[in-house]
């Protein structure tokens, strides 16, 4: 018998490309432009690179306690109260963020197609649709990752290769003539907003995957693909549409899909297009509400927290409608509090329960990079758990 | 079993609800579709016009009652977007301008400058960046140029759409300018707006006829001709067709053209090339401090037309003439069109633009008083034609060969 859902390696992957991409996909080359112009496309190359690091340690986190989730990670590296505290920081960062990426989203529906539909009314349907995921279990929804692939990349595809032609090198031009301030203000906006975001994973990797080693390197590839898809489009916005334009775009990878223009007669498809951003923004979604779920699941020490699903969902389109009053808010919510915020959770706290980790494992001459137990081991491990974990270090 | 029963019974009714259509929706036949728009100024207010067409009469498959084909109104308030939603006062249907083609600004409202009346089309989520913008040329009020029936194809904007789209094509006199490109030019540094001129010929009053259409010399048409030249983003000086052609081979934004030049051999006689490979490429070379821009227009022409007197194509040497003779007459049009940007301190060239991308530590410097910069940036012309054929005959019938 299985007691705990079992995502494949390859679903996982998926999930991981979609939240990667999630709203950076449509928005994020208009706040890295504003800053540096046209050199804004070098960020997301060397970000990315530089981000390998900091999924390097969650890898790192994943390898040490392999059956766990973040929550239970933080109780075994802290200790139980302190443990709990950053657990609850950890859990701010969704419960901070889940109505303020549905806000954004539901804005951007609202703005291009249904511009009297209330927004309740759209954040409820969306905010429902994510419930009724979450309510089939982890695993259905990576097994959905997988089949939405199709209508991911097909049109992603067809927006990269029908706007190439149209990219103008000079828009490039000068190369590398931002300061090094404005690319440390551009790099940490992409840390914040998009390398920090994978920490999420954590609430699903190690503990949901079967394949401990497979599941890690989807996660690899994951991230891979996810920053490889927002370095092109960023690229390709700033080269077709003019760094100008991108700067003051709010959805600048739409108005790229507006340029669309195959062959003469297939164009004005736009509006086909948007299901790549609903894609990744709905994974990314899932898993925000996800990290919600499992902590309330850890917190309240419950078996099942099916019940509460509903409950939360309408909490969080309340939140959702009354997050923002404006524009405005949301903008300085997304420069002053978000980038911050995510740093300290996704890149700041990993660093500590890192460092904090290895002081303990040294202590207990624990190897510091261990490879993951196997299948049969990692099961006797679940089914044990109650009263191993605690000596676990 | 009853549990199953009544979720599926939920679900029927939950279906119902979220599929029955959308929230807000408007029908083809709720909508009125705007193909072309005109702002002129009336004291203080902004009268905007708009065409829209009627389908029923643009249809093949019906038979219409013989109206006109498109209908325009004309609304005043003090912003765009009102007048525009003010048109239902006057139609049956919501305008909707998704398929806007052309956007005539009139001349007065240009040299006010163009980017307050700008902003509407970038803000309003209905409006998409692929149509051309052009001001009315000669005083000629925006309003009216829509008000013309034009033969072939009978809405203005239309006509003036695939007038611009074409003549990109064929003839280079031309510039299709986008509301993106608009964009583009009216914030980048370093470069300067231009925008095609539109006007109209012959006579007003019967232009406004149907009558106008059906004679095969209509008394009235469009003309597009000419070329706005801003300043800060307001209008400040024109350029005339030949200048227009010139400042598209400098931008590159040219793809098929013909020019006359005169014969090497006699100055009253004149032969024609038809270029068809047209690439331009820029250097900027920094000299005792000073930016020297250095433009190359590399074109592949054919011979099209010789009306030259004793001039025997069938010789390899008298190519180079030729070739020559077009090379420095070419270098004349681009200097031209340059003087005339300079003399209105009016980079529509992008000069600026240049060196911004190819020296940015210089133009750092120069950024701040570009305007009165520009006019005395040094510019090279090297101009290379290559003639490579000279159509299905080589020598004219003058030449006995």
């Amino acid at each position: 018998m299985r007691t705990i859902a079992q995502v494949s390696p390859r679903s996982y992957g998926f999930l991981v490309f979609y939240a990667t991409c999630s709203t950076a996909l449509l928005g994020l080359s208009t706040s890295l432009t504003s800053f540096l112009h046209q050199d804004a496309w070098i960020i997301p190359v060397v970000a990315s690179l530089l981000g390998a690091g900091v999924v390097f340690l969650y890898t790192v986190l994943a390898r040490w306690y392999p059956i766990s989730t973040i929550y239970e990670m933080n109780d075994q590296i802290f200790g139980k109260p302190i443990g709990t505290v950053f657990s609850l920081l950890f859990l701010s960062l969704p419960v901070f963020h889940f109505p303020a990426i549905t806000s954004y989203s539901v804005t951007f529906i609202q703005n291009y197609t249904l511009p009297s539909t209330p927004f309740i009314v759209i954040a409820a349907i969306g905010i429902g649709i994510i419930a009724f995921g979450i309510f089939s279990g982890i695993e259905p929804i990576a097994r959905t990752a997988e089949l939405c692939f199709v209508f991911f990349i097909v049109p992603l595809l067809f927006l990269i290769f029908t706007t190439s032609p149209l990219i103008d090198i000079g828009f490039l031009q000068p190369y590398f003539t931002s300061s090094m301030f404005d690319m440390t203000e551009a790099f940490s906006i992409f840390l914040g907003n998009v390398i920090s975001n994978v920490v999420i994973q954590l609430t699903v990797f190690p503990k949901y995957l079967a394949k401990k080693k497979a599941g890690e390197r989807a996660l690899w590839t994951g991230y891979a693909l996810g920053c490889l898809t927002l370095t092109i489009i960023t690229f390709l916005c700033i080269a077709v549409l003019s760094p100008e334009l991108v700067a003051v775009d709010h959805y600048p990878a739409f108005t790229l899909a507006q340029e669309i223009n195959a062959a003469g007669f297939l164009q004005r498809v736009e509006a086909t297009i948007t299901v790549v951003w609903f894609i990744c923004i709905y994974f990314n979604l899932v898993l925000y509400f996800h990290c919600i779920i499992i902590a309330l699941k850890h917190f309240l020490k419950l078996t099942s927290v099916r019940t509460l699903i509903p409950a939360i969902a309408l909490l969080l389109v309340y939140l959702a409608d009354y997050y923002f009053n404006n524009i405005a808010e949301e903008r300085s919510f997304y420069q002053y509090v978000s980038v911050p915020h995510s740093i300290t959770v996704g890149t700041l706290l990993p660093i500590l329960m890192v460092t904090v980790g290895i002081i303990k494992r040294k202590k207990h001459q624990a190897p510091l990079y261990p490879a993951y137990p196997d299948e049969a081991t990692v099961y006797k491990l679940h089914h044990s758990k109650e009263t191993k974990s605690s000596k676990q270090i | 079993m009853l549990m199953k029963r009544l979720s599926s019974g939920l679900l029927v009714i939950l279906s119902v609800l979220l599929l029955s259509g959308c929230w807000d929706r408007w029908e083809l036949n709720e909508l009125s579709i705007i193909t072309g728009m005109a702002i002129d100024k009336s004291d203080e207010n902004y009268e905007l016009t708009m065409q829209s067409i009627n389908p029923a009469e643009i249809a093949s498959q019906e038979i219409g009652n013989g109206y006109a084909q498109s209908f325009n109104t004309t609304e005043i308030a003090p912003t765009i977007h009102e007048s525009l939603r003010k048109h239902v006062n006057k139609s049956p249907r919501r305008a909707f301008i998704s398929h806007l083609q052309v956007l005539v600004i009139s001349e007065e409202v240009a040299r006010e400058g163009i980017t307050n009346i700008l902003d509407f089309f970038y803000r309003d989520h209905e409006v998409r960046s692929d149509f051309f913008v052009l001001v009315a040329k000669d005083d000629q009020r925006a309003k009216e140029i829509m008000g013309i029936v034009t033969p072939l194809e009978n809405v203005p904007s239309q006509n003036m759409f695939d007038s611009l789209q074409y003549g990109a094509r064929s003839y280079g006199g031309t510039r299709i300018v986008t509301l993106d490109d608009l964009y583009q030019d009216a914030t980048a540094p370093g470069i300067e707006p231009s925008l095609m001129g539109v006007t109209v010929v012959g006579d007003l009053e019967e232009g406004q006829e149907r009558s106008n259409a059906e004679k095969n010399t209509p008394s009235t048409t469009l003309l597009m001709e000419g070329l706005a030249i801003f300043r800060n983003n307001a209008l400040v000086g024109w350029l005339n067709q030949d200048q227009s052609k010139g400042l598209n081979y400098i931008t590159g934004d040219i793809r098929d053209s013909v020019g006359s030049f005169t014969c090497p051999n006699s100055q009253e006689d004149e032969f024609a090339l038809e270029s068809f490979k047209e690439r331009t490429k820029y250097d900027v070379r920094i000299v005792n401090h000073k930016p020297i821009i250095d433009l190359t227009v590399d074109i592949g022409a054919h011979i099209s037309e010789v009306n030259c007197k004793d001039l025997d194509l069938s010789k390899e040497e008298n190519f180079y003439l030729i070739q020559e003779q077009a090379e420095q007459e070419f270098v004349a049009t681009l200097q031209e069109t340059v003087k005339e940007a300079k003399a209105h301190q009016a980079d529509i060239v992008g000069f600026g633009q240049m060196i911004h991308r190819k020296h940015p530590t210089v133009w750092e410097q120069l950024e701040d008083n570009w305007a009165e910069e520009f006019p005395n940036v040094e510019v090279t012309y090297e101009v290379n034609i290559n003639i490579t054929d000279t159509g299905n005959i080589i020598n004219s019938f003058s030449e006995d060969d």
